[in-house]
């Protein structure tokens, strides 16, 4: 024999001799309880142990077994309890009745009970396998509420990382003391990323600085702020004012600041980065770069200024490399711009081929007499006309700038 | 038994395959992986390995063919590495090779394979442009 328990059926009939007579030949294999009329049933089926089936008659004084299926049907916890009748009545009519209130079958009186039996049998199946196909949605429910509650809490915190990495950005204000007409494009590929711009203003110089460190979303984000901050110390606090003399401190500091301890020996990061430092004073404009390039329009022509080909922070940087200065005395009309690879790569066009470095030259020669605030907005759009449905492939920093120089004509 | 290591492509990742006992490995596609070292690391293992065997005759060479059409800084250095890493091998006077293919409208992929060949001694590094079949 199973240990399982057996199954619980409940027969409601108005007659004493029906119920021993179907309780005495189903009793070895159910576990049985009876009503002998329709509140007592109700009020079982209902109960915190309900039956697993329900033999019920239809002919009862005051509530009829209609009018029980009816109740039941209508119960949160009763409705999937599978209900046979069994009654004398044997009109077609009435078995159309019971099976339109919900009952799952009908049997007529006088019955054998084998075939009782049988029925039980099946509806009981019926109703195991439904039970557990209720269990299994409940589940899936339930881990899918548990995914959904995950995800939030990431959203959740990876917003809330946001708004540091956003805090962390120069402010417009302090760019505009220096500079009037300017514009910069930061789009992050996950909400954060590993690109950064940055920018410190003095009495008569400023340094802008764009950077895009290794990864993207958390990591790059994370790295960006060891970045941030390490270019913050070369500069304020050793007085690194000299843009390729910044670098090379800043490529040593942020070395040190990651070799602490060994991970993954394929695992190797750090930053390409382009600083400008413009002095106002000797109307120069002072470019090095680590794998970042300067773009410069003037007379109608583009001009990359190329960094060297050399990061910054990784393992296999050397910590003595000298990277160059480049020195360009400032003219009216010439327009300036700094882009990471995000823009240049952008995969898109009819081929998915990187929107590459000539489409982007071509671009600001075309549109570099505009106001920067005009071209924002056509970067934007070129960029977005080219990636159309591929995805973002890398975060997207663009700088653009003019520089009027003091007493210049 | 074979020794080829073969990996699908992905919309983020190429297709790879590494015949160690034929000495040749084929990379193609687009590669900006999440992970870029770890989902190399497999790769890299096999090719280290397929150098180590080199010192023992067989295989005689080692050719690694690229055709990749993106690739994010991350994968880059990681290739930088593999590249190294066939570079010594040839320094010590084994026979290795790389060929960059690439499309001649995508000039990303040939200032990249331009790059890369700047920096490496010894290992012949080939250029190839590979146009469009034509359309039948």
């Amino acid at each position: 024999m199973s240990s399982a328990p057996k199954p619980k059926i409940l027969i409601v009939d108005d007659q004493p001799a029906n119920i021993t007579m179907l309780g005495g030949s189903l009793g070895a294999d159910y576990d049985i309880s009876v009503a002998t009329n329709g509140k007592d049933a109700v009020r079982i089926a209902t109960s915190d142990t309900p039956p697993d089936c329900i033999l019920l008659d239809i002919i009862m004084p005051e509530m009829d077994g209609y009018e029980v299926c009816g109740v039941l049907k209508q119960h949160e916890q009763a409705k999937d309890i599978p209900v046979i009748f069994i009654t004398a009545m044997s009109e077609e009519e009435d078995e159309t009745k019971g099976l339109e209130l919900g009952a799952v079958d009908y049997i007529t009186k006088p019955f054998r009970i084998p075939i009782v039996q049988a029925r039980i049998r099946a509806v009981l199946a019926l109703k195991q396998e439904m039970d557990k196909r209720m269990q299994l949605t409940r589940r899936l429910s339930d881990s899918n509420k548990k995914l959904e509650a995950a995800n939030h809490r990431i959203m959740e915190s990876i917003e809330y990382a946001q708004g540091i990495q956003r805090s962390f950005l120069p402010r417009p204000e302090d760019i505009t003391r220096h500079i009037v007409d300017w514009c910069v494009i930061w789009k992050p590929k996950d909400i954060i990323g590993g690109d950064m711009f940055w920018f410190e203003g003095e009495q008569d110089s400023f340094y802008w600085a764009i950077m895009d460190c290794t990864g993207h979303g958390v990591p790059g984000a994370i790295m960006t702020m060891l970045a941030g901050s390490s270019l913050d110390r070369v500069i304020n606090d050793f007085g690194k004012s000299v843009p390729a003399d910044a670098l090379m401190e800043l490529n040593r500091m942020i070395k040190a600041a990651l070799s602490r301890r060994q991970t993954s020996p394929l695992a190797d990061d750090g930053l390409d980065i382009g600083i400008c430092h413009v002095d106002e004073q000797q109307n120069t404009l002072t470019f090095a770069g680590a794998r970042i390039s300067l773009f410069l329009v003037e007379n109608n022509e583009v001009q990359e200024i190329r960094g060297d080909r050399h990061s910054v922070g990784y393992r296999s940087s050397d910590p003595d490399f000298q990277f160059e200065n480049h020195v360009i005395p400032l003219r009216p009309g010439q327009r300036f711009y700094l882009t990471t690879d995000g823009y240049l790569d952008q995969l898109g066009g009819q081929r998915r081929f990187s929107f590459g470095k000539r489409r982007f030259r071509d671009f600001i020669l075309q549109h570099h007499m505009l106001p920067f605030a005009e071209q924002q907005v056509l970067l934007q759009k070129e960029y977005e006309a080219y990636k159309q449905d591929e995805p973002q492939v890398d975060d997207v920093t663009v700088i653009g700038f003019t520089i009027t120089p003091r007493g210049g004509q | 038994m074979s020794t080829a290591f073969v990996v699908e492509a992905t919309r983020s990742t190429p297709y790879i395959n590494l015949d160690i006992e034929s000495g040749t490995a084929m990379l193609k596609g687009s590669s900006y992986p999440e992970n870029a070292s770890q989902f190399y690391q497999p790769f890299f293992d096999g090719m280290e390995q397929a150098i180590q065997e080199m010192g023992t005759g067989t295989p005689a060479s080692f050719s690694l063919e690229l055709e990749i059409i993106y690739l994010n800084s991350s994968s880059s250095k990681v290739f930088m590495m593999l590249f190294d890493m066939l570079d010594e091998a040839a320094a010590k006077g084994l026979q290795t090779s790389i060929t960059w293919r690439y499309h001649p409208e995508n000039e990303s992929a040939h200032e990249c394979g331009e790059e890369f060949k700047e920096d490496l001694q010894h290992v012949p590094f080939t250029m190839l442009e590979v146009p469009d079949l034509p359309d039948f």
